[in-house]
């Protein structure tokens, strides 16, 4: 996977080019991918589903409505539900994707 | 998906283009930094900084976890790995960071037990896994990933787990922001905020950027619209002469931050009294390293670490990238000597440090710059 950067360096993308770009996402090779960036590295979370809940432990089962699915921690953002949205950081939910923050906008 | 697509909607982008242009003075400079690496490689990728007008320049800041490791971390990393009984894990970045003579990858080749790792808590089902052997966690990342490390530590306490250890390289943002505040060759006009350090931290401890150094600061997502929204908000700060913490990416970032993950963090880690940051030099209580209820659990306290300071190599200039100094494309060994698959300095090594971001997605465009 390492020796890829280098081989596949997409040309400069004009405007019409930019937002028509939607990546596929891919397994769990593509979280260590250097074209895409290893999502635990950098300060990147993905937002998963939840699919199964194991609430004595802690856990989740997540997925991302295609092929990847993982084992996810849920103790930050309780309480959590089975089809919640969460926004899921080196095996970590840190956000809550389908509940309100309340009144944080524009706070100074 | 769901709260992917909506952020990547081509007419709002153009609108919010729009809107930027409306806002700009011509003739006066705007320099804005994005602190964080996450930020730096959705600029790049999807071509942001070209929507901008050309007084609007974004400079890159030191917010990428595997680009301000200094070389001597990594030693003491391989020197733990080459024990026998250990099985050494770390986050998938990590692997090509040069050390001083080998990085990960290069010690696995030699036949220390390497393994790449996902999250912490792959590292300790491997633990789990291997009782007999010694599963050793090479910790990096800002507030974002800590509470995934604090978190794992826990459940490893709680589940009497001996055989497993961490390496605490955890990085907090706050520190290093204020040395580059206070750095004399830095002219900035106003900050885009981390967004997942602050999903744990909050926006509040940016409160000091306004207050101190008078310099706006909108936390912000990381889809093309989000980044769009957040300079637009910066600029219109700038437009309407106020100046204070804005909170962007409020679909995720509560602005106290996330209790829940700020107590773990406090129960397991302790700030360390200096780090040593690449490019940045020693910054204190700018780090984290298990607290003394979780001292079992450290691997620096249980193996012999060189613990030697390694000056970065002369050629490069990561410190000056970092601190927005200089452009990629300025350093003398980018895109020859230094490329991502033969780095000589940190920013190259990871898809969110600023050089490989460049030379990924915009080295032709810098090439005709420069010509």
């Amino acid at each position: 996977v390492w020796g890829r950067a280098a081989v596949i360096n997409p040309p400069v993308k004009t405007e019409a080019a930019i937002f028509a770009h939607r990546q596929p996402d891919t397994g769990p090779e593509a979280d260590c991918d250097p074209d895409q960036g290893c999502i635990t590295c950098g300060d990147i979370a993905r937002p998963l589903r939840v699919l199964e809940l194991d609430r004595d432990r802690g856990l989740a089962l997540c997925g991302d409505g295609r092929d990847r699915r993982e084992t996810v921690e849920i103790g930050l953002v309780l309480p959590v539900d089975a089809g919640d949205v969460l926004l899921v950081h080196a095996g970590t939910a840190i956000g809550h994707l389908t509940r309100e923050q309340g009144g944080a906008e524009g706070r100074s | 998906l769901r709260f992917v697509d909506e952020f990547r909607d081509p007419e709002l982008g153009r609108a919010l283009a729009g809107q930027i242009h409306a806002l700009v003075e011509p003739g006066r400079a705007y320099k804005v930094m994005e602190v964080c690496g996450g930020h730096t490689h959705s600029i790049y990728k999807y071509g942001i900084d070209d929507l901008l007008p050309d007084n609007v320049e974004l400079v890159h800041g030191p917010g990428c976890p595997v680009c301000v490791i200094p070389m001597g971390r990594v030693d003491d990393g391989i020197a733990i790995a080459r024990n026998e009984e250990v099985i050494f894990t770390c986050f998938g970045d990590m692997m090509r960071v040069p050390g001083s003579e080998l990085s990960f990858g290069d010690a696995k080749a030699e036949g220390a037990d390497i393994r790449m790792v996902y999250s912490p808590l792959d590292a300790l089902r491997i633990a789990k896994s291997n009782p007999d052997r010694t599963v050793v966690f090479f910790a990096i990342g800002f507030e974002t990933t800590a509470p995934s490390t604090a978190l794992t530590l826990k459940r490893a306490k709680a589940e009497g787990i001996e055989n497993f250890l961490c390496v605490c390289n955890h990085v907090t943002i706050v520190p290093p922001l204020r040395a580059l505040l206070e750095s004399p060759d830095l002219r900035l006009d106003g900050f885009i905020g981390p967004g997942h350090v602050s999903t744990v931290v909050g926006a509040k401890p940016f409160e000091f950027i306004p207050a101190d150094y008078g310099k706006p600061l909108v936390t912000s997502g990381f889809e093309p619209l989000d980044i769009l929204q957040s300079i637009r908000m910066i600029l219109a700060q700038l437009d309407e002469g106020r100046c204070e913490v804005e909170n962007q990416y409020s679909r995720v970032v509560p602005y106290d931050g996330n209790p829940a993950a700020l107590e773990v963090l406090a129960e397991v880690f302790e700030l360390r009294p200096h780090f040593e940051w690449r490019g940045l030099g020693f910054i204190s209580q700018s780090a984290l390293k298990l607290s003394e209820a979780y001292a079992d659990f450290d691997a620096e306290r249980r193996f012999e670490t060189p613990g030697v300071r390694v000056a970065d190599p002369k050629a490069c200039q990561c410190g000056e990238v970092l601190k927005g100094v200089i452009k990629p494309w300025e350093c003398k060994v980018f895109g020859t000597a230094c490329t991502p698959e033969h780095a000589i300095g940190t920013c190259m090594v990871s898809p969110e440090g600023a050089c490989a971001a460049y030379y990924n997605y915009g080295r032709f465009a810098s090439e005709r710059e420069v010509v």
